[in-house]
């Protein structure tokens, strides 16, 4: 009896443990999609212009040997979307000719790191594959070090103000970016379901504030 | 922190107090009915929750102690869209909320009947702190709120002896942990199923 409140204790913690929710269990899950805009300065009337080439950065650096073979399928989604907004595409940046460009990047971004998750498996309980840790002093026991690897995708869509770009003390344009969206989830799965998660993803960025346009 | 602390202290001082049978542990399953802004919050009830209480007898009929809790609220929402706070954009995904809640309080507990009761109805009152976490997932992303409410608790329930020293314990309370800077308040209704046992 003297034991008796800690082991019951000890198992009850154990079991609502092991029942703690879990959340996401699916890649797509986890997958956003965020979009921010100055509402001064969009949406408004316009023009634009497209870039012929995504950029691909690579943990913070730019990766020039990325290939280029996804370019047009990402290009052509949002130029149409653009245009189904009422932007007119022009293909040039003359003064007076562009109201706003668009900048498309690529963000691929490796996290690495150290934790000390709660145990999730399935039978909680004296594991025998666990056999190292001290003896009599179970509580930490669900506890242990974990290293985790994964990688995560963004891609951002920006919206530069071309008409009203201006000039820095360098005497180079300097332009504000008046939209940004941004999708971003882990980069995991097959091609095929990671260009379609993409997709999905560009095609929702232009259905929530401030898209869709409808009086251009 | 320095709350928990003097919290501790009260305890193990309470705890220190002469062990003979004027003592009450009691140990519990509960499930929480979220009401008012937890409710907005998490409508989902939880049943993800323990509780250890400890009382001295200063009378036949009247204690006080202290209790220790956990509980966490749960729910995961579909996909959806979001504006964000400055009202200049929107978020999509899907959203996963917790409420973590670890209530410390003391007691006063008024038991309406005598120890050789059939059935022992009780009525108490809780004060102390919750400690509060409030987290909204989102993507790859969390929200975390995390603070200490002042609480109140009333409470009420029944034990019903089973053995010369062990008693079922049934229990009602409910929670409410104030609102303060950080977060608005929050309640809920406490169910609890345990045992009691005197010594």
């Amino acid at each position: 009896m003297k034991y008796f409140n800690l082991v019951l204790t000890l198992a009850i913690m154990g079991v609502l443990y092991s029942c703690y929710p879990k959340g996401p269990e699916y890649v797509d899950e986890l997958d956003i999609v965020i979009s921010k805009y100055d509402s001064d300065k969009f949406p408004r009337p316009g023009t634009f212009a497209m870039p012929d080439q995504v950029v691909y950065l690579k943990d913070g650096e730019l990766d020039e040997e990325h290939p280029h073979d996804k370019d047009d399928l990402l290009l052509s989604q949002i130029e149409d979307h653009m245009k189904n907004n009422g932007f007119e595409l022009v293909n040039n940046l003359n003064p007076g000719d562009t109201t706003f460009i668009v900048i498309v990047e690529v963000l691929e971004t490796t996290n690495v790191g150290y934790i000390w998750p709660p145990y999730y498996g399935p039978d909680w309980g004296w594991d025998p594959w666990y056999p190292w840790y001290p003896g009599g002093w179970y509580p930490y026991y669900p506890w242990y070090p974990s290293y985790y690897a994964f990688k995560t995708g963004t891609v951002r869509i920006q919206l530069g103000d071309w008409e009203n770009r201006s000039t820095n003390e360098d005497g180079d344009p300097s332009i504000e970016y008046v939209y940004l969206g941004a999708l971003n989830g882990l980069l995991e799965g097959t091609e095929s379901y990671i260009d379609a998660r993409v997709k999905a993803g560009i095609d929702q960025l232009f259905n929530q504030d401030p898209f869709p346009i409808t009086a251009n | 922190m320095k709350t928990l602390k003097i919290f501790s202290i009260i305890l193990l001082v309470a705890i220190g107090v002469e062990m003979s049978a004027q003592n009450k542990t009691s140990i519990y399953y509960t499930m929480g009915i979220p009401m008012s802004n937890t409710s907005d919050y998490i409508d989902k009830t939880s049943f993800r929750g323990m509780g250890f209480e400890y009382q001295y007898l200063l009378t036949d009929n009247f204690a006080v102690g202290g209790v220790l809790q956990w509980s966490t609220f749960y729910q995961d929402l579909p996909k959806d869209t979001y504006p964000l706070a400055d009202g200049s954009g929107a978020i999509t995904g899907y959203q996963y909320r917790y409420i973590n809640t670890v209530p410390m309080y003391l007691t006063g507990t008024y038991y309406l009947a005598s120890d050789d009761a059939t059935v022992r109805p009780y009525l108490g009152l809780g004060i102390g702190t919750y400690w509060m976490e409030q987290r909204t997932d989102m993507g790859l992303y969390s929200d975390i709120n995390d603070t200490w409410q002042f609480s109140l608790v009333p409470k009420a329930g029944l034990l019903i002896p089973v053995s010369y020293s062990t008693s079922l314990y049934l229990g009602l309370d409910y929670n409410i942990g104030f609102k303060n800077s950080d977060l608005d308040q929050q309640s809920w209704l406490g169910i609890s199923v345990g045992f009691n046992f005197d010594y």
